[in-house]
């Protein structure tokens, strides 16, 4: 990963919302502008800012992802850092923008230069910021779901568990193969529907055998695909994206 | 040696490597692998050797091989008689390497008192042409066909694996520890070594090994034969022997 | 390609996902050894980072694969084999007929070989009037049943026990059992027939060793040991990358090899041969014939893009983790490759542009990737081989393959992903558009045309009436007002 290790004192991020956040759940950013700014940091939110492209990307269509990849990088590269509550996103920025971008050597360092300062929302918290507990309380049980790209792609498994194990009345509980994949996989659910929905369906089996009320992730297109069946089948577990539960305050 | 079929496949991997094509100059290949001491080279003794005994003795109940320590020649080859009469059938003997180690227990005459037939899979009297070896040499395979056990001595004994290390030579019928239902070795302690790592060491820098090489056949044997292959049920003795057996002598 | 088949994708996946007894042994044992083989990377003496040096080992071999092949083709041929050089499918079967031809070969015994299957030499030995008999236990089980292979490492994972009992009662003419041991018993007795009196004996190649000379196959059973061992003639077939520079990369790869394939520290025979038997020993093939092959693999190892794939040891690992496979089985994918591995490499080894189904039909997670003894970057090049269908490649012989509606649709999106006001037009239009589909509970339930698959299995929530973005514009978000909920 092209990250610096510990940037010097940040003092304003950006949000970069995600297109299904700033769409479907626009209460999952409110939350993370709610809690950056008890962390006293300052929240900008360019509005000019629409799709990191990946969808694009994922059906061959490169030509066309890459006009997401330059609007993206122009928006954002004079940001201290970039702030994004989804994995997927992330990892798309991170690892694919400066390749994408690779034929034009001018875009290709302006696209590395975004890249080495854009996070995902939990990372940041933990490595960057170095906070785990951000007075959040929730009465439950959650179990967490580990979304491909944040947890293969970036790593990232730890950080989410550190912030939920703080969480006042919360209680983790662990499903089986947490970091199987739920089938979405983008336009593959729509193109391969009972494939992705027999995947789907063991990812939902998991959840129900925990037991828990909630399950708990950083991407919400993971979220939306689980909670889709969760609520066709009449289940009353509800899913949750990450940086809306800690955003719960007793 | 002039081969234009080889010379043109090459040739077509060249191309294809283009600039990419990077070969070691001289001397031997890189060594990728754990750099070993030189002193795996001389044989452990005692204590380590004791653990070494104990490790393969564990590593062998995982794999179903039973080992056995010996306190001498009588001890082994009186359980091995013990082994041969109480799994013989009818119109079926036993074959064994012509081997020193083996030829020491002289197992001929004890079976022959118990009633069961032993041949050696060697030479007999010294065949000078094509056509007599042919002749000895299905009459070998015909001895294997009908054997119920073969008797076999090993290069090594991996330790960790529980694996027997066997060269091919003279004398020494590959199908011996291969068409049998059971198979048993016969080696001395000091022939046990760690592992494969070591294995690998010791052909590659031992003078004598290096001077012998592999030889046209080298086979690592870890237990007996088995399958998963229906429903994952594990089933011992699909082709090769149901049943290993290694005697440890001191 | 004589051999290599592109599945009927979406149909024989349909067919899979009802096969409810295949469900549960793909479950089975994705659960089984899925897991099982992450744990014994861990337990690794160097760890599971193991993996990466194995494919440092593997790539820096390609780069002078030549040399490699060169030397282990003189050593072999020192000890008195011979080996020939395949370009395509075609000669290599039609050497091993000529083999077969010199010594009057009646019957042939094989040892699991992916690159028998790959050239269809099973077919082209029978309609030379040869029989050849598959004896890895799970392969003979489906060639008694006329089927394909549905996983690299286990066969026959499909059928029930009750199948080959009825399988083995019908060809083997036993009496119906439906117990694993009788039915391994009576298989052993079938073919240990076979391998004695076979003339040939044809396997395959897992690593060759450039420095010593030699080619290792492993197996559990024994019978690639048989196969190259009785027949008084063996013929190995190895897929020309199919090879590392020296013994001590062998023991990594070996390592990780029976980890990946089967959760083992080591495969239970490990053989190593160097040629034919020497003129003094006792038993051995008295000819011993190496075939190297191409086959479309110089084409791969001239890309870039998908040079890497050559890395693969065919372990079947990422079978064993991936979602997709683990519905769908391995007929879904075609013949012989199917998985993960298959999806990039069928394409590769036949024609992009008709397998499509495999380059878009998977989910992209990575799992695959996490579980390569080497490493490999299956999601990467099944990315790089969309790209293909989609732009085209003069390259590999791909015609661009979207859709014009796809291609306006794209056009159209790129449009409004970089010009906000336009985006907002079309959202403002989709929030419209939702309200025309059925609900429940605020929930749509159903979905028009291309986007219906979402909804045969799940609900769509709404759109917020005004997006994040739209909010924030507003100055709900100000720093000095307080968030409250």
């Amino acid at each position: 990963m092209p990250h610096e290790s510990r940037p010097a004192q940040i003092k304003k991020i950006s949000l970069f919302v995600q297109c299904l956040v700033d769409v479907y759940e626009p209460q999952t950013a409110a939350s993370m502008v709610d809690i950056f700014t008890r962390l006293g940091l300052e929240v900008d939110c360019p509005t000019e800012q629409t799709c990191c492209g990946q969808m694009a990307y994922n059906a061959g269509h490169r030509r066309e992802a890459a006009i997401a990849a330059r609007h993206f990088v122009s928006l954002f590269e004079e940001a201290e850092a970039i702030v994004c509550p989804s994995g997927s996103c992330t990892a798309m920025i991170v690892h694919h923008y400066p390749q994408l971008l690779a034929s034009d050597p001018k875009w290709a360092e302006r696209a590395q230069r975004v890249a080495a300062k854009t996070y995902e929302f939990t990372q940041f918290l933990v490595d960057i910021l170095g906070i785990q507990d951000v007075g959040a309380a929730y009465s439950g049980t959650a179990t967490y779901h580990d979304s491909c790209h944040l947890a293969r792609t970036l790593g990232i498994r730890e950080q989410p568990r550190l912030l939920l194990n703080k969480v006042a009345g919360l209680s983790l509980v662990e499903m089986e193969d947490s970091d199987r994949c739920c089938g979405f996989g983008g336009v593959f659910s729509l193109k391969y529907p009972e494939i992705s929905q027999a995947v789907l369906q063991d990812k939902v089996n998991s959840i129900l055998r925990t037991g828990a009320d909630l399950v708990v992730g950083c991407d919400l297109s993971c979220l939306i695909n689980i909670q889709g069946m969760l609520h066709r089948q009449g289940a009353k577990v509800q899913a949750m994206h990450i940086a809306q539960l800690l955003g719960h305050r007793a | 040696m002039s081969d234009p079929r080889q010379e043109a496949f090459l040739q077509r991997i060249r191309e294809a490597l283009g600039s990419d094509r990077k070969v070691a100059q001289g001397g031997p290949e890189q060594v990728h692998g754990q750099p070993q001491s030189p002193e795996v080279i001389t044989p452990l003794t005692g204590r380590d050797q004791s653990e070494l005994v104990q490790r393969l003795i564990q590593a062998g109940q995982a794999l179903h091989m039973q080992v056995r320590e010996c306190a001498d020649n009588e001890a082994a080859a009186n359980t091995l008689v013990e082994l041969a009469t109480g799994r013989v059938q009818a119109g079926t003997g036993v074959v064994a390497w012509d081997h020193p180690l083996i030829r020491e227990l002289e197992l001929d005459q004890r079976l022959d008192q118990a009633g069961i037939d032993l041949a050696y899979t060697g030479w007999q009297g010294s065949p000078t042409t094509d056509v007599e070896r042919r002749k000895q040499r299905t009459r070998i395979r015909a001895q294997v066909a009908q054997a119920f056990m073969g008797i076999t001595s090993a290069d090594f004994c991996l330790a960790d694996t529980a694996t027997l290390v066997m060269k091919t030579r003279p004398g020494h019928a590959r199908s011996a520890s291969l068409v049998p239902e059971i198979h048993a070795a016969v080696i001395r302690r000091e022939q046990i070594i760690a592992d494969l790592g070591q294995l690998y060491y010791l052909l590659t820098h031992d003078p004598d090994q290096i001077q012998e090489g592999l030889t046209n056949c080298l086979s690592l044997i870890s237990g007996p034969s088995k399958t998963a292959d229906i429903e994952l049920c594990m089933v011992y003795g699909v082709h090769g022997p149901r049943e290993v057996y290694l005697f440890v002598l001191p | 390609m004589a051999g290599i088949e592109i599945g009927r994708y979406r149909e024989v996946a349909r067919e899979s996902l009802d096969n409810q007894t295949l469900q549960r042994a793909l479950s089975g044992m994705q659960q089984r050894i899925g897991r099982a083989t992450a744990q014994k990377y861990k337990e690794l003496p160097e760890g599971p980072d193991l993996r990466f040096q194995a494919r440092e080992i593997r790539l820096q071999t390609l780069a002078g694969l030549d040399v490699h092949l060169e030397r282990l083709a003189e050593r072999i041929r020192g000890r008195g084999g011979q080996v020939f050089f395949a370009q395509t499918g075609e000669e290599a079967v039609a050497y091993c007929l000529e083999v077969a031809a010199r010594h009057q070969v009646r019957s042939v015994v094989k040892g699991k070989s992916m690159v028998s299957e790959e050239i269809g030499l099973n077919q082209a030995l029978e309609s030379a009037g040869i029989q050849a008999t598959e004896t890895d236990l799970g392969e003979y089980i489906v060639q008694l049943a006329g089927e394909h292979p549905s996983h690299i490492i286990a066969p026959a994972i499909h059928k029930t026990r009750e199948e080959v009992g009825r399988l083995f009662a019908d060809k083997l003419g036993i009496a119906y059992t439906d117990d694993p041991a009788a039915l391994t018993q009576a298989a052993r007795e079938a073919l240990r027939e076979k391998f004695l009196t076979a003339d040939m004996g044809v396997t395959g190649c897992n690593l060759a060793c450039a420095e010593t000379g030699h080619i290792t196959t492993l197996s559990n059973e024994g019978n690639i040991r048989m196969a190259s061992t009785l027949p008084r003639v063996h013929v190995a077939l190895m897929g020309m990358e199919r090879i590392v520079p020296n013994l001590q990369d062998h023991d990594i790869l070996f390592r990780l090899l029976s980890r990946g394939a089967a959760a083992q520290n080591l495969a239970g025979y490990v053989s190593s041969v160097g040629g034919p038997a020497a003129w003094d020993q006792v038993d051995g093939p008295e000819e011993f014939h190496l075939i190297v092959l191409d086959n479309g693999r110089s084409r791969i190892l001239a890309d870039p893009e998908f040079r890497e794939l050559l890395c693969c040891i065919r372990c079947g690992a990422c079978l064993n983790v991936c979602p997709v496979y683990g519905k769908i089985g391995g007929y879904a994918y075609g013949h012989p490759y199917p998985g993960p591995i298959g999806s990039v490499l069928t394409p590769l080894l036949s024609d992009i542009g008709r397998a499509r189904d495999l380059c878009f039909g998977e989910a992209l997670c990575g799992a695959c990737r996490d579980a390569c003894p080497v490493n490999l970057d299956i999601p990467r090049m099944l990315l790089a081989l969309r790209h293909k269908c989609v732009q085209g490649c003069a390259n590999w012989g791909v015609a661009p393959g979207a859709s014009k509606q796809e291609r306006m649709l794209y056009s159209l999106w790129a449009r409004a992903v970089s010009n906000r006001s336009l985006y907002n037009k079309l959202l403002k239009a989709a929030r419209w558009g939702q309200k025309l589909a059925p609900r429940s509970g605020g929930w749509l339930r159903k979905l028009p045309g291309p986007l219906s698959g979402w909804t045969a299995s799940r609900d769509l929530p709404p759109m917020a009436e005004c997006s994040f973005i739209e909010q924030w514009k507003k100055g709900k978000f100000h720093p000095e007002d307080h968030i409250t909920r």
